[in-house]
Parts: structure tokens; sequence; C-alpha cells
């Protein structure tokens, strides 16, 4: 069973990670901004981060780059979760760390898919 | 030899006679009376004879007379007929009458030469003097009275003892011969009406010249003016024809020569070696006076040098009397004393004789020509005269030719230039460059000197030096209006020429202490609005300008206001393409921030019902996910609304709809519907209850409410209570909006109102939404004829505020219900 965190200021998208991700069989956290996921992460050391890009106080790259500076935290695997996936935007998410990229909106599948790409199926 | 015998054989035959009566007598012896009658007979007889022998020997006497006349006329025909020289005739003249001469006098035959105002020695006789045929005097030498007597009545002139006339001496002083006259006549010879000259004689002592002589030589010299006449006249005709022939050269060279320097050149010369001269000069007018254009000179003078003016006092003088005027001995003519002709440097170094005559025509004078002595004195023949008038006429046509040639190729040049310069400043696209182009461009075609573009500068009311070329430091970088040939072009509008810039009124006193020597100037205008100068001056004395270099130098002008305005032109679409661009960025920005935005809705949308769609749910969780959906879609839908808005806004179609509104009804109304959606944000509701109606347009002021609202959520993300307060302040209503949240920094208090407003720190990078709730509120807020303005500081919330008026605003077009108004841009 792995741990994951979404970091997403949106409420309604925080409540459909959460729906989506209820049966996946990992334990799911979210926080509502960077500072917060930042928090979450060194507390929790999750195996998957989901960040959105356009969060308040410390945003998605800000975070990123933070997570890389620490040599704890910068193994492991970030999906910046963004609304345009154009070349640029893909490179920018790489420049901050990031693994991937979740474009928006997403299905619940493609949400499910990218966990499982990252993570080994529960048990 | 008979009247010697006859004086001696007259009386001895008396005796014998005598004898024989007295022996008569003795023999009759009649003796005495005899003898008394013998004798008284005798006596008789003696007178009677003398009488008969005196009249014999008058009468002898008048025919030997008479036969000298027939004689000395017979002489004359002969001369008549015979040689023909003028001189010749004089000569058997004087020598034919020199026997009616006193011994002792002087008998001068003289030439009297109209045109050249002189009188000449032909011939010359007796007195025992050296003969001086040749000399020549002037008209004005003579006494007055003889010039008037004689030249002017052509009648004689006599003195019958110079001693009586007061002055004699001091009247004919500048004749020598004259002066030890004691007696002296002066008879014209005239013929056909026309004074050919005079025989003057001088006695040695008074009376010497009788007045019966006097009119015999005046009969002769009926005779001999004639033959004179004819003398002279086939002399001249020969001089005519000689003249002619010099003429007929110069005029084929003019006309078969298309270089009409190279015609003047060789005419010149030509007169110059026929006449002997040491220089002969043409001048033109100039500005100024005359100034040499041609010079022909002989060997071994100096010359005076094509371009030089004012040392010509002869030629001026010509000039201004529009005459011929020959000069004999230029030291001491008279004439040439006047100060305003010119220096005397020629006269001074060595010119002594000159004639001058203008060429022109009718009162067109296109110059002067001159013919010059260097050395000595020379009486200048009519001859001369006719020959110098000719060629004159001749040159005319060529000396007119060289000008307009010149004034055509000057033309021709100048155009060719202003192409080249044309072609030249099209090519460059950057307008500094053209100015800089037309600059050279001006300066070259315009005497070299420096030019200059001045701009008004409206703001400090002044001429500024723009731009300038070939400049030697003398271009005063700043000018007031009607500050020398800058400021006054632009000051009246025209163009301005001054050839005299030290003497100018309006000159710049630095630009004259730097030895400007003239300047031109030209208002350069657009459309009736005055743009500047355009200027060009010069240091070199001999740099003119007129109306011509004007006209050129105003096309210039246009071609750099044509610049001008293209660099103008250039920089405001700069400006304009930097502003779209700009605006095409913030527009890009905004699309994806709109788009970014859209997107999260959407994945609420998309996600809930597709889990609605795949999963097993409780009734409860569909409900809530229904609702979900249904609250995203919402806000998907304003946030399409606020663009419409926005879009209106900018197309100028948003109206207003006015009514009397309870304002604290309407923000309770907002208070509530944020509530649910905002359960960390308590409201608080300080509403005056004494609030009186506004006149608001309902929808739009709840929009406005809702937009403060959710910003203050949106600036609160922790939560925290808002406050609304509504309060009466004079004649205006005040709504605020508080919240606890993050707050604004002082710098970005006025762009939250901005549309697309970005707020670079991380820490608000979200709060902006769509970027365009505030601009709508502000301008809702505006057109009602309030303010909306936020006070805040970091970490201490914001207070978004807003004023509307009281009583309603000025309802445009009366109406009880409701006032339309469109909103303006």
């Amino acid at each position: 069973m792995a741990t994951i965190v979404f970091c997403e200021d949106d409420p309604m998208i925080q409540k459909l990670v959460r729906t989506a991700l209820r049966g996946s069989g990992h334990e799911l956290h979210v926080a509502s901004d960077g500072e917060e996921g930042l928090a979450l992460i060194r507390s929790v050391r999750p195996d998957l981060i989901f960040s959105d890009v356009s969060m308040p106080k410390v945003d998605g790259y800000q975070l990123g780059d933070a997570l890389k500076a620490s040599p704890e935290t910068a193994g492991i695997p970030l999906v910046f979760v963004t609304a345009s996936v154009q070349r640029a935007q893909i490179a920018e998410a790489e420049q901050h760390g990031g693994a991937g990229v979740l474009p928006k909106p997403f299905t619940m599948a493609e949400l499910r898919a990218r966990v499982a790409e990252y993570l080994p199926a529960a048990g | 030899m008979r009247r010697r015998s006859f004086f001696v054989g007259v009386p001895v035959i008396y005796a014998v006679t005598v004898y024989l009566a007295l022996q008569g007598a003795q023999t009759r012896g009649e003796s005495a009376e005899v003898l008394i009658l013998v004798v008284a007979l005798s006596v008789a007889v003696g007178i009677v004879a003398w009488r008969f022998a005196t009249r014999l020997e008058t009468a002898r006497a008048e025919a030997e007379r008479g036969r000298e006349e027939l004689a000395l006329v017979g002489q004359l025909s002969a001369t008549l007929s015979g040689p023909l020289t003028a001189p010749a005739v004089a000569t058997q003249f004087l020598s034919g009458i020199e026997a009616l001469l006193p011994p002792a006098a002087v008998a001068t035959l003289l030439q009297y030469e109209e045109s050249a105002e002189s009188v000449r020695i032909i011939a010359q006789r007796g007195g025992g003097i050296t003969p001086r045929p040749g000399l020549e005097y002037p008209v004005d030498a003579l006494p007055p009275a003889m010039r008037t007597r004689l030249i002017g009545d052509q009648k004689s002139f006599v003195v019958d003892d110079t001693s009586a006339v007061p002055d004699w001496a001091a009247l004919v002083a500048r004749i020598p011969g004259l002066v030890r006259a004691a007696s002296f006549a002066a008879i014209p010879l005239v013929s056909r009406s026309r004074l050919i000259g005079a025989l003057v004689l001088a006695g040695d002592r008074p009376n010497a010249v009788g007045r019966d002589q006097l009119q015999l030589l005046a009969l002769l010299g009926q005779y001999v003016a004639g033959a004179l006449h004819n003398a002279l006249s086939i002399a001249e005709a020969d001089a005519r024809a000689d003249r002619e022939a010099v003429v007929n050269r110069i005029s084929q060279r003019i006309y078969s020569n298309l270089d009409p320097d190279a015609v003047v050149a060789s005419a010149l010369e030509e007169l110059g070696k026929e006449l002997a001269v040491s220089r002969v000069i043409v001048s033109g007018a100039a500005d100024t006076g005359l100034a040499v254009i041609h010079e022909w000179h002989a060997a071994g003078v100096e010359p005076v040098a094509v371009g030089a003016r004012g040392e010509l006092p002869l030629s001026t003088l010509a000039a201004r009397e529009g005459r011929t005027i020959a000069v004999r001995d230029a030291r001491v003519d008279p004439r040439l004393a006047d100060p305003s002709l010119g220096s005397h440097a020629l006269i001074d170094a060595g010119t002594m004789a000159a004639i001058a005559t203008p060429i022109g025509l009718g009162g067109q004078l296109s110059g002067v020509l001159v013919l010059d002595q260097v050395g000595t004195t020379r009486a200048w023949s009519s001859q001369d005269v006719r020959l110098l008038e000719a060629v004159a006429r001749e040159l005319r046509t060529a000396l007119e030719a060289a000008q307009l040639l010149q004034a055509r190729e000057r033309e021709t040049a100048r155009m060719l230039a202003l192409h080249r310069a044309s072609t030249l400043i099209a090519a460059e696209t950057d307008p500094g460059d053209v100015v800089r182009e037309v600059l050279e461009a001006a300066s070259k075609l315009l005497g070299r000197g420096a030019a200059s573009l001045y701009r008004w500068d409206d703001h400090a009311g002044v001429l500024r030096l723009a731009q300038t070329a070939r400049a030697h430091g003398a271009a005063p970088p700043v000018l007031r209006e009607g500050e020398g040939v800058s400021g006054q072009a632009f000051l009246t509008q025209r163009p301005v020429i001054v050839n005299d810039y030290p003497s100018w009124e309006h000159a710049v006193e630095s630009t004259r202490e730097a030895g400007q020597r003239a300047a031109l100037s030209v208002p350069l205008t657009r459309a009736g609005q005055r743009l500047g100068a355009l200027t060009i001056r010069s240091m070199h004395p001999n740099i003119r300008f007129d109306e011509d270099d004007a006209r050129l130098l105003g096309l210039f002008g246009d071609q750099a206001v044509a610049a001008l305005t293209t660099a103008e032109l250039v920089e405001q679409q700069r400006r304009a393409v930097e502003e779209l661009e700009r605006l095409s960025g913030a527009k890009s920005d905004f699309v994806s921030i709109v788009s970014h935005e859209f997107r999260t809705p959407l994945t609420g949308i998309q996600g809930f019902s597709e889990l609605m769609r795949d999963e097993d749910l409780t009734v409860d969780e569909m409900k809530e996910y229904a609702s979900d959906i249904n609250k995203d879609a919402q806000r998907l839908n304003r946030m399409i609304t606020e663009m419409l808005d926005l879009d209106r806004m900018e197309s100028g179609r948003m109206t207003l709809h006015l009514e009397p509104t309870d304002l604290n009804a309407i923000i309770a109304r907002a208070a509530e519907r944020l509530g649910p959606n905002a359960p960390r944000h308590p409201i608080e509701l300080n509403l005056d209850p004494e609030l009186p109606l506004v006149d608001i347009d309902k929808d739009k002021i709840e929009q406005v409410l809702l937009n403060l609202l959710s910003n203050a959520v949106k600036y609160s993300p922790g939560g925290g209570t808002i406050a609304l307060t509504t309060r009466v302040e004079g004649e205006l209503v005040h709504v605020f909006v508080r919240d606890s949240g993050l707050g604004i920094p002082a710098d970005s208090l006025e762009k939250v109102f901005e549309r697309y407003s970005r707020l670079e720190s991380g820490a608000t990078r979200y709060i902006q939404g769509t970027g365009l709730g505030l601009p709508i509120a502000r301008q809702i807020i505006e057109m009602h004829g309030g303010r909306a303005w936020v006070e805040s500081a970091v970490g201490e919330g914001s207070v978004f505020q807003f004023t509307l008026p009281m009583p309603a605003v000025v309802s445009v077009e009366g109406g009880s219900h409701g006032d339309d108004r469109l909103l303006r841009g």
C-alpha cells in the first residue's frame, strides 16, 4: 500500500480525487496549497505526489523546486496537474522536478492509470 | 623796258620840241608868249601823260592780280582732281594761299572730329614753325566763344588784336601755338551743312590779316571744304570697309561657334590686335557693379583678372551714361575724378588711355566693352569708336547667348543634383538618415555652406537645432522666434535671404562674429502646422543666394518635412505595435488563464459525472455528486458571463436599468447567496437602517457585491469573517466589504482593478481568478456615478469599498421608472 499526496486548492477537485481514488487501496492525503503540501510531504513521505500548478501561497513549481532541493524528497515521483500540456509546459514541468504531467480536465480512468504507472497495485 | 624808254624818250622829244619851238619863235620875234604857251602846254601834256601812266599801272596790277587769282583757282582745281587724301588736300591748299597770307602768320588746317570731340591738325604752314600734323586737341581746349561760334554757328571767329581780349593766354592755355598769337582768325570749313574743319590763322601782329583777305579765304575755304569732305568720306569708306571686314570675321565666328566663351575670347583678341591696344575687357553687370567677365591682354601686359570688381571707373561711367566714352589721358581726365565710379588702381598701375562702350539694347545693359592702353596716352579716332561700337553690337548677341547657356547649365546642373539627391533620399529608410541626406544635398547645391534643420519645440517656445551638416560649430543650438535667419523664416513663414549678414538687423551676435556672410532659410510646414526651419549658411564672401536658391531649398524642405512626418508616423506605429503586442500578449495570457480556469470546474463536472456513470454509488452520493456538478456548472456559467460582460463593455454595448432600490436588501441577498458556498467565511452585516433608496441597476449591483464577496473569500483562504457595511456619508452611500485575509501590497491596490492584472508574487498568483471581476465591478460602479477602490495592507486583510451618489444621478431623458444609460467605453 502506498501513500499519495495530492496538492490541489479547488475543493471540488479535491473531492473528486478523493472519490476517484477511494477504492485504489492507496492512502490519499490532500493539501490545499503548496505550503501545506510541503509540510505534508515531509511528514508523510509519500510514494507519489500530484500537484496542481496554480495554488496560493506556494504554487506547484515552487513546490517541485523545494522537493528537488531536498535529498529526502527528491526521489519521489511528482506529477503536475495543469490545464495546458504543450511541449513548453512539459519541459517546464521537468525543469521543476516533475516526472510527468496530467492534463486538466482528467478522467477518472486517466487518474487511476497514472497512479498505476508509478505505484504497484495494492495488495 | 618800254616804260623806261618811254620816260627817257618823251623828255628828249619834249626837249627837242621846245628847242625847235624856241628856234622858231626867235626867228619870228614872239619868243616870250610862245615860250609861256609851250611851257603851259608841256605841263598839261605832262599831267595827262602822268595820269595815263598811273592808270595803266593800276590796270596792269589788277590784271596781274586777277591772273594770280586765276592761277590760284587753277591750282585749287588741280588739287581737287589731284591727290585725294585729306592731308594732301590741306597741304596743297595751304601752299596755294601762302601768297595771301602775311609772312609771319601761321596757317593751320584743322579737321573736326565730332564723335571724338576733338580737332586735329591736318596741315600747317608758315611763321617759321615746324608743322605738327596729327596733333589733336580736345574741343574743350578751345575758348568757349570760339567753340560756340565756330562749331555751334559754323561762322568765322576773328580776334584782330588778342591783347584786347582779357585772359587770352589763359583761354588758349592748352594750345601753346595760339598763346603768342597777336591776332587770330578761324574760318569754318563747311560742306553739305557739316563742319569738316577750320582754317586757323595766327598772326604775329594785330590785324595781320585783312578783312578782304579773310573773305577771300572764306570763299576758298568753301571750295576746299568740299574737297576735304570727299577725301574724308573716301577715307572713311575705306576705314569702314576695313572695320566691316573685322566685324564680319568676328560675327562669322560667333555664328559658327557654339561656345560663347570661345567666341568672345577670339573677338576680343581680334579687336585688340586690330587696334593695337594693351587690353580688351568685357565686364558684366553684377550685384555690386561691374565685374570682369572676359579679358584679352597683349603680351607683357598684366591682366586685370576675370572676376575683378570695382576697378573699372571708365566702364562704370560708360554704363551709367549709356554711350561710348573715350579718354585720352586717364590721369587728368576730369570725368574720371568722380569717386563713385570705383578705384583708380588700374590707372595708377599704368593705364593711360581707354575707351569704353556699353553693350546692350534699349536700356538692357549686358555689359561694357573697354579698350585700354597702358603706358601711353592715345587719341582715339572716330574709326576706333565706330569699330568698337560695331564689335560691341556683335558681342551683345554672344554675351546674351553665353548668359542664357550659363543659366540653363546651372538650372540643368541643379535639376540633376536635385534628382540625384532625391534618389538618395528616397533610398534611405531611416528618417534620421533622410534628413542627413537632405542637409548634405542642400549644402552641396547651394554653395557648400553649413546646413541646419531646426524644429519648433511648442512646449518651450523655441527653435531647437535638430540636425546639422558641414557646420563649423557656428549653428546656435536654440533660437527664439524671429532670431537669426531661421527664426525669421519661422516667424514670417516665408523664405529669408540675407546676402550681407554682418549688417543685417536680425543677425545673431555669435553667428555674426563667427564670420557668416550669407544665409538662406525656408520655413518647414505641414498642413499649416509650423514645424521649424531649414537653413543654409555661408562664410564665403563670394557666395550670394537668390530666389532660385530659395525655391530649391524649399524643395528640400518639403522632403525634410516628409522625412520628419515619416519618422513621427513610424514612431507612432511602433508604439501602436508595441501596444498591440502588449495587448495581444495580455490577451493570450488572459486566454490561457481563462482556459485554465474553465478547466477547473470542467474537471469537476467531467469527473463527477464519470463517477456517477461508472461507479456504484449510493443515492445520497449520487445526489451529492449531482450537486457538485451543478455547482461547477454554475461556476463555469459565471465565468462565461463575465467574459461576455467584458466583451460588451469593450464594445460599448452595456446598458443600465436604474430603479430606486433598497441597497441593504440587495446586499443581504448577496450575502445569502454566498453563504452556502463559503462555510468558513461567516458574514457580518452592518447595514445602516436609515439608508435611503438609491437609483441603481439591481442586477448589476448584485453582481458587484457577489464579486466583492467572492474576492473576500479568495483573499482570505484561511477563512475569517467578512463584514458588510453600509453608511451614509453626505451625498453618498458608502459600502464596505471587509475581509481578514492576506491583504494586498500597497503598490498593487490599483492594479487589482486592472483587466488581466497579474500580481506577481507567488502567494497571490492564484487570486486574480478571471482577472475581470474587479474591473467589471469598478466599471459598473463608475457607470452609476460612484467610485470603487480598496484599502489594504499585507497581512491585515482588505476593505473593498464603493460609493454611490445619492440622490440618484442625473437622468438622461426623464422617465420615472428606470433610466437606460449606455455604458461609454
